[in-house]
């Protein structure tokens, strides 16, 4: 191997790339070629200077982001809205909201708009940007976040175990309330959970709102809304999460 | 029509890698925003042709779908990008550079070596962080980037004279008199 060789595999050699006869040949040149070692070792400082160089992870945000995205074109797919069909589906959709809206709210009352409020809130966190204020699945971190920020104490919990990984939390506004929503997610689904404190208790109840899931419970004085575009049977399963690990502790919350 | 356990096996064998994925969008489209728009919408193709990935390695499959991804951002934000991904004409560097400055390139930081890479061509840029941050092989790089081994090799050797060259006066500036 001459100089000329030696220099074109330094890079190779150095990377590992060299077959072991090569490699060989390479090292037997360069202990005797100072030339060749010196300029090996330049070729190995600037590797080791970019090896400094910062890596990017994706931001959190990004991840949920992505999921939420696939999950709305695989329930486009799934529903077999085709390109042509779309703006009579969407035509169709706007009917069917709108007579949905009316019996909600005829068949609600007034909190026909909360839940409106809260699907709007929802789908306003899957774009970009807005899903999160502190992005982490690490409840010690997400749970004083909302210290200092609301006049409640949230119970905040990774519940990866039930299938429901936590993803962090943010502050919204509905119903003239601040609320301390927690995100988790379920495969592909965004699951929205606001809280606030409850005034008087409320029963559960499930409802559906442009496609949308509501579920609604209180526990330990506090107003729970979950919201997703998971099954019904997932928000309840979701539902049960939350209460089974909240501890009862004695002189909690009113 | 795609089913869901389809979207659970893209998730474990592909959006797995996302990491991969947005390190080297954020390097090639060198924003923060842009880079999540793009992986995004690498994502969402990838998606699209998961029925024609035929096993093998997924990250490499899932980068060189970003990497096309980019080139066609690269392309349309042209007016920021001079140099798109593609292969150029560059003269060759003499095979004796001047003094290789070793004492300093081994001083420099990490802000100071993301600056010399963000500076570099895009086309060299792309192959120092699949080689020196990613960790493909040569091979795994030809398949990511659409070329010859060859090319990757020389690629890979002028992008780290032309790093050489940039880190050495840049801790010179940096004031170590």
């Amino acid at each position: 191997m001459n100089c000329t060789q030696t220099r074109e595999l330094i890079g190779a050699h150095l990377d590992g790339e060299l077959d072991v006869m090569a490699s060989l040949e390479f090292k037997r040149h360069v202990e005797c070629c100072t030339a060749c070692a010196l300029a090996a070792e330049r070729v190995e400082a600037v590797r080791s200077a970019v090896a400094v160089a910062p890596y990017y992870r994706a931001p959190d945000r990004l991840g949920l982001q992505i999921r939420a995205a696939m999950g709305r074109e695989a329930g486009a797919r799934a529903g077999g809205i085709g390109r042509f069909v779309r703006p009579l589906a969407v035509a169709a959709a706007l009917v069917l909201v709108a007579t949905l809206s009316w019996r909600v709210a005829r068949s609600t009352g007034p909190s026909g708009g909360l839940e409106r409020e809260l699907v709007a809130a929802h789908v306003r966190s899957l774009q970009a940007d807005h899903l999160l204020d502190v992005p982490s699945s690490n409840q010690h971190t997400v749970k004083p976040w909302f210290n200092g920020k609301i006049d409640f104490a949230p119970d905040v919990r990774d519940l990866a175990d039930a299938g429901f990984p936590l993803q962090g939390g943010r502050l919204d506004y509905v119903d003239g309330h601040v609320a301390a929503v927690l995100v988790y997610r379920h495969k592909l689904h965004v699951i929205n959970c606001f809280v606030w404190p409850a005034e008087g208790g409320a029963s559960e109840r499930a409802t559906s709102v442009q496609g949308y899931r509501l579920l609604r419970f209180t526990d330990r004085g506090l107003m729970y809304w979950v919201v997703s575009d998971a099954s019904a049977e997932t928000l309840e399963e979701f539902g049960r999460a939350v209460r089974a690990v909240s501890p009862r502790v004695p002189g909690a919350l009113p | 029509m795609r089913t869901e356990p389809d979207i659970s096996r893209f998730e474990s064998t592909v959006l797995v890698h996302l990491d991969s994925a947005y390190n080297l969008a954020r390097w090639l489209v060198r924003s923060e925003h842009d880079a999540q728009d793009v992986v995004q919408e690498a994502c969402l193709r990838a998606l699209r042709s998961f029925d024609t990935f035929r096993g093998g390695d997924a990250r490499c499959w899932l980068l060189k779908i970003v990497r096309n991804t980019c080139c066609t951002w690269l392309e349309r934000n042209r007016r920021n990008e001079p140099e798109p991904l593609m292969d150029v004409e560059l003269e060759q560097f003499a095979s004796e550079a001047a003094d290789p400055h070793l004492q300093m390139i081994r001083r420099v930081d990490a802000e100071q070596v993301r600056e010399a890479i963000d500076e570099l061509p895009a086309v060299f840029r792309e192959i120092v962080v699949l080689r020196d941050l990613e960790g493909l092989s040569y091979k795994e790089i030809a398949v990511v980037a659409a070329a010859p081994i060859g090319t990757v090799m020389s690629r890979l050797a002028r992008a780290r004279k032309q790093l050489e060259e940039r880190l050495a006066p840049r801790v010179a500036q940096g004031g170590l008199t």
